[in-house]
């Protein structure tokens, strides 16, 4: 599309104020954790390491972040099992009540995550846990997290299978091969990165997530927002949760370059995140 | 959950129809686990949680009493607070939205059409990004922002304060990416060659953009709204922080489920919200936006 | 009660009959007697047996300290030490949290103002203490033992942590003269419009009431927790006129601290705790308890009715209550201890005389946090007064 120089320039600008606007914040987290203030006094009235060092030794920080890989690792397995089945499933077949399917999957991300929150709490105080005994903790956060993790697995694939369409499975199999090889040999390097794609986002979201984690956590348990959560309000740890914040920033670069690698051009993956 | 063949059959022979059944012995399998998850799990919960707006608490212990009743939805409806809170929440969701929109829409331009395709990659990760950050931390270093005294105060911008503005500008800020995103796939998947076409018949750049473009990436540009809306609706941590006085409607469902300890009615509060976003979604079906998420 | 419910409801779905299944199936607690009820039966410990190994601890920020915020408070890691239990601690920063968390039943001890205490008793969701298993409760201020609302009909739910009052904080740059009085925050609030701040939560509707109390009598209003249909809608009406002036409610240290120490603060109630860290912080604010009086916490470890870890449970309540526990909590709060013999063995000397721990004088005007019930708590037979259920709505009503 041709544009004028005047309308280039305009969107160039547009795209500069854009990125300020989103990394200002960020500069600032950054430049808190080596605050020597507590309260994050601006500007600061002095820079310190001392966040820094507390924060390496900080063994809550770490078994938070340790317990969020673990959330994060299961909800992203459990979203691309289930998320890929039910990409095929509504992607490769007609049936009755597909429509809705794709809405209802829709759901637990487009619901506020207070509602989908308060209503497995009452899922696991009122059934899992008198029922089955299951209680609070790691696994009632996985399961939480992969409720509205699936989605982004689901999406990236019905994306890429839509792209790839059926034809390719279906000379496969006339030419002699069974279902499992065909799925192994064709079906599988096709959607490959849409399926890694879809992980690593689904596993962005789990990461971050604090209001289904509030209510699906138990005492013991604390992902990594959560223990942001504990100690911010308190003024002696809040620089050290910058400083944690800080470096998830910076390390976050990494996941979110492969996942841009691996779609490819796939549309930014297929949209959120 | 039935299933009917792609074709109507009239003489099926052996074979097709063990060709049939056996597609849906595939489809059955594959549907099994994402379905029980789905709907045991997710809508067996909401589910629950609905039952629940039809009971009440015992105000003196505070126990549940399992007896059907239509009060908490009367006192929602009744009661102007909530009235006022609703219109107040959707107000800002809407606010939020349409700021959204205006800011992504050119930086998803630029991205799409203008900038260099390695340039692109590199773009889509730096809105990505800020993404990874901790909402809470973001909310934080807002609220330090936006105090008196200042980040804004010290860059001679003008600062809102602690309130309603506030709100909007730091959940505008907080779902931006969300925005950007699916508006750049949409941009992306649209040819260039319709584009050029369009120009090869005379119609100008901004003519081209609002005949052409919007139309064509509608359905990303609402797939964008459905995560805007639907995040700052029951949002209750941001606010919290830089609202000032200001209630959302997450909040008083918050409130309920925690201070009040009165789940009944925090459930009939919660179905308030899913009953604007269900609405919502179903308007938004037909524009395709749901498959552009 | 619940069989009938049972029966209405068992219609509804499978998925309701599993859950009235799942709900417990206490008595609840009858009303009986003005400014009494009679809670649910519940047997305490009858003794001490083994630990179990772990106890997961409800409590305020501050009171159950590991380490983790300064390396050199800590008396939890002692604890641990002595006595084997690992400690899990869940922090709240409202009473009405604590309730709802601790009714998960996922904590075994909780560290319970007044307003969450009769609450939790009522429920069933505590159980009496056997005081014969904490030794050191001997030695607590007799102004604290069997109290409105650690105790029902003389029977012990808990026991006392330490008190203190909800002080005025003000800037003390900007607020001129130095106020002495509630009237900062209420009928004068419009002085410091937008700057001003209050507690976020329901029982705050005590401090109008004490404001009331003091500049209203002809209200008649003798305890702030006992609030008549007309006593209450006059502080609901007091409260509803200070949010045009508060610029923000607080229920988290660190957003109070850094709204004053930035000026979008300048007055409101506060903890002492807060005001020490905010003068570590170099922000220029004094506290003071205003000529009314005020509302005040005295806080009570209690035990779950169905707690996990009983032992652990009173093993802690003995070790927190003693005399050089106490004393750390205490100065680390920045509160009044509840061991008498605290006060020995308090690093700064003067700690118990600075917060009048012995001086039950100062706490006459002190209005513990008491949940408020409908048999009115100052033994008035003749009328209903609000519940906590209906502060709760009001609140929400007020913040608008």
């Amino acid at each position: 599309m041709t544009l004028s120089r005047g309308a280039r320039a305009l969107l160039t600008a547009c795209v500069g104020l854009g990125l300020a606007f989103l990394y200002v914040p960020l500069v600032v987290v950054v430049v808190n954790s080596f605050n020597v203030e507590r309260t994050f006094g601006w500007p600061p009235k002095g820079l310190t390491l001392e966040w820094w060092g507390k924060a390496i030794d900080n063994e809550g920080a770490r078994t938070a972040l340790l317990t969020s890989l673990k959330a994060g690792a299961g909800a992203t397995v459990i979203a691309l099992v289930l998320g890929t089945l039910l990409a095929f499933a509504v992607q490769r077949y007609q049936w009755f009540g597909r429509e809705t399917v794709s809405l209802l999957v829709v759901l637990p991300i487009a619901l506020p995550g207070i509602v989908t929150g308060v209503a497995l709490k009452g899922t696991v105080l009122d059934v899992l846990d008198p029922v089955f005994g299951i209680s609070f903790g790691l696994f009632t956060i996985i399961a939480g997290h992969a409720t509205f993790c699936l989605v982004v697995v689901f999406n990236n694939v019905v994306a890429r299978l839509r792209r790839t369409g059926g034809s390719l499975e279906e000379a496969s199999m006339d030419l002699g091969a069974n279902g499992v090889q065909t799925f192994r040999h064709v079906t599988l390097p096709a959607i490959r990165s849409a399926v890694l794609a879809g992980g690593l986002l689904a596993f962005g979201l789990s990461f971050d997530e604090i209001v289904v984690t509030t209510f699906t956590a138990g005492p013991g348990t604390q992902t990594l927002p959560i223990w942001i959560f504990n100690n911010l309000a308190r003024p002696n740890q809040a620089p050290v949760v910058n400083v944690v914040a800080a470096v998830v920033i910076v390390l976050a670069v990494l996941p979110v370059y492969l996942s841009q690698r691996l779609s490819g051009g796939d549309a930014a993956g297929g949209g959120r995140l | 959950m039935s299933v009917s063949g792609p074709a109507a059959e009239s003489a099926p022979s052996a074979l097709s129809a063990a060709g049939r059944s056996g597609r849906r012995v595939r489809l059955a399998g594959l549907l099994a686990a994402p379905l029980t998850w789905l709907v045991v799990v997710y809508l067996g919960s909401l589910a629950l949680l609905l039952v629940q707006a039809f009971w009440s608490v015992d105000t003196f212990t505070g126990k549940v009493r399992h007896e059907i009743t239509t009060a908490n939805f009367e006192q929602v409806l009744r009661e102007s607070v909530y009235r006022t809170i609703t219109v107040r929440t959707l107000g800002i969701a809407v606010a939020v939205t349409v700021l959204c929109v205006l800011i992504a829409l050119p930086m998803a331009l630029y991205m799409a059409k203008v900038a260099s395709p390695r340039a692109q990659r590199w773009l889509v990760i730096a809105v990505l990004a800020p993404l990874w950050a901790s909402y809470l931390v973001k909310a934080y270093a807002w609220r330090g922002m936006l105090a008196n005294g200042g980040v804004l105060e010290w860059l001679r911008l003008p600062t809102p304060g602690f309130g309603v503005a506030a709100t909007i500008i730091v959940l505008t800020y907080l779902w931006l990416p969300y925005m950007v995103l699916p508006i750049y796939a949409g941009l992306e998947r649209l040819p260039n060659s319709l584009l050029d076409a369009s120009g090869d018949l005379g119609a100008p750049a901004g003519r081209t953009l609002r005949s052409v473009v919007l139309p064509m990436i509608m359905p990303s540009v609402i797939a964008g709204t459905v995560f805007t809306f639907s995040l700052s609706l029951g949002d209750y941590i941001a606010v919290n922080l830089v609202g000032g006085t200001t209630q959302m409607l997450g909040n008083a469902i918050f409130v309920n489920v925690g201070a009040a300890n009165n789940l009944p009615f925090a459930a009939a509060l919660a179905f308030v919200s899913v009953g604007i976003i269900v609405v919502y979604l179903l308007l938004v079906r037909r524009s395709g936006a749901l498959r552009e998420l | 009660m619940p069989r009938q419910g049972l029966l209405k409801v068992a219609s509804v779905g499978a998925a309701v009959a599993l859950l009235t299944a799942a709900c417990g199936n206490d008595e609840p607690a009858s009303s009986s007697g003005a400014g009494t009820f009679t809670p649910p039966k519940i047997d305490a410990l009858a003794a001490l047996g083994a630990t179990e190994g772990q106890l997961n601890i409800l409590a305020w920020p501050g009171y159950a300290e590991d380490g983790s915020t300064d390396k050199a408070v800590d008396w939890v890691t002692p604890f641990e030490k002595a006595t084997g239990c690992q400690v899990n601690v869940k922090t709240f920063g409202t009473s009405d949290e604590a309730v709802q968390l601790f009714r998960t039943g996922q904590y075994d001890t909780v560290s319970a103002s007044g307003d969450a205490s009769l609450r939790l008793i009522a429920a069933g969701d505590v159980a009496p203490v056997n005081l014969d298993l904490v030794p050191n409760y001997a030695d607590v201020f007799d102004g604290l033992k069997l109290k409105p609302w650690n105790s029902v009909n003389k029977v012990p739910y808990g026991i006392p942590h330490g008190r203190g009052a909800n002080l005025l904080m003000y800037r003390t740059d900007i607020v001129k003269p130095a106020p002495d009085s509630w009237g900062a925050v209420f009928d004068q609030a419009s002085t410091y419009a937008g700057k001003v701040t209050a507690y976020d939560s329901p029982i705050y509707i005590a401090d109008a009431a004490l404001y009331l109390k003091a500049t209203k009598p002809d209200l008649g209003i003798k305890d702030p927790y006992a609030l008549d249909d007309k006593q209450f809608k006059a502080a609901v009406d007091l409260l509803k006129a200070q949010k045009a002036n508060v610029g923000e409610y607080w229920s988290d240290y660190l957003k109070e601290i850094q709204a004053f120490k930035s000026g979008d603060s300048v007055v409101g109630t506060t903890w002492q705790v807060i005001v020490n860290l905010a003068k570590g912080e170099k922000a220029p604010v004094e506290a003071i308890k205003p000529k009314e009086g005020a509302t005040g916490w005295s806080d009570t470890w209690m035990v779950g009715a169905k707690a996990k870890n009983p032992n652990c449970a009173y093993k802690w309540m003995d070790w927190i209550v003693s005399p050089e526990t106490n004393a750390a909590v205490a100065e680390w709060f920045g509160e009044a201890p509840a061991n008498a013999k605290s006060c020995e063995k308090t690093a700064d000397k003067n700690h118990c005389t600075t917060f009048h721990a012995a001086d039950e004088a100062y706490w006459t005007d002190v209005y513990y946090w008491n949940t408020p019930i409908k048999q009115c708590l100052d033994g008035r037979t003749g009328s209903t007064c609000k519940d906590y259920a209906e502060w709760t709505a009001a609140w929400t009503e007020i913040k608008g």
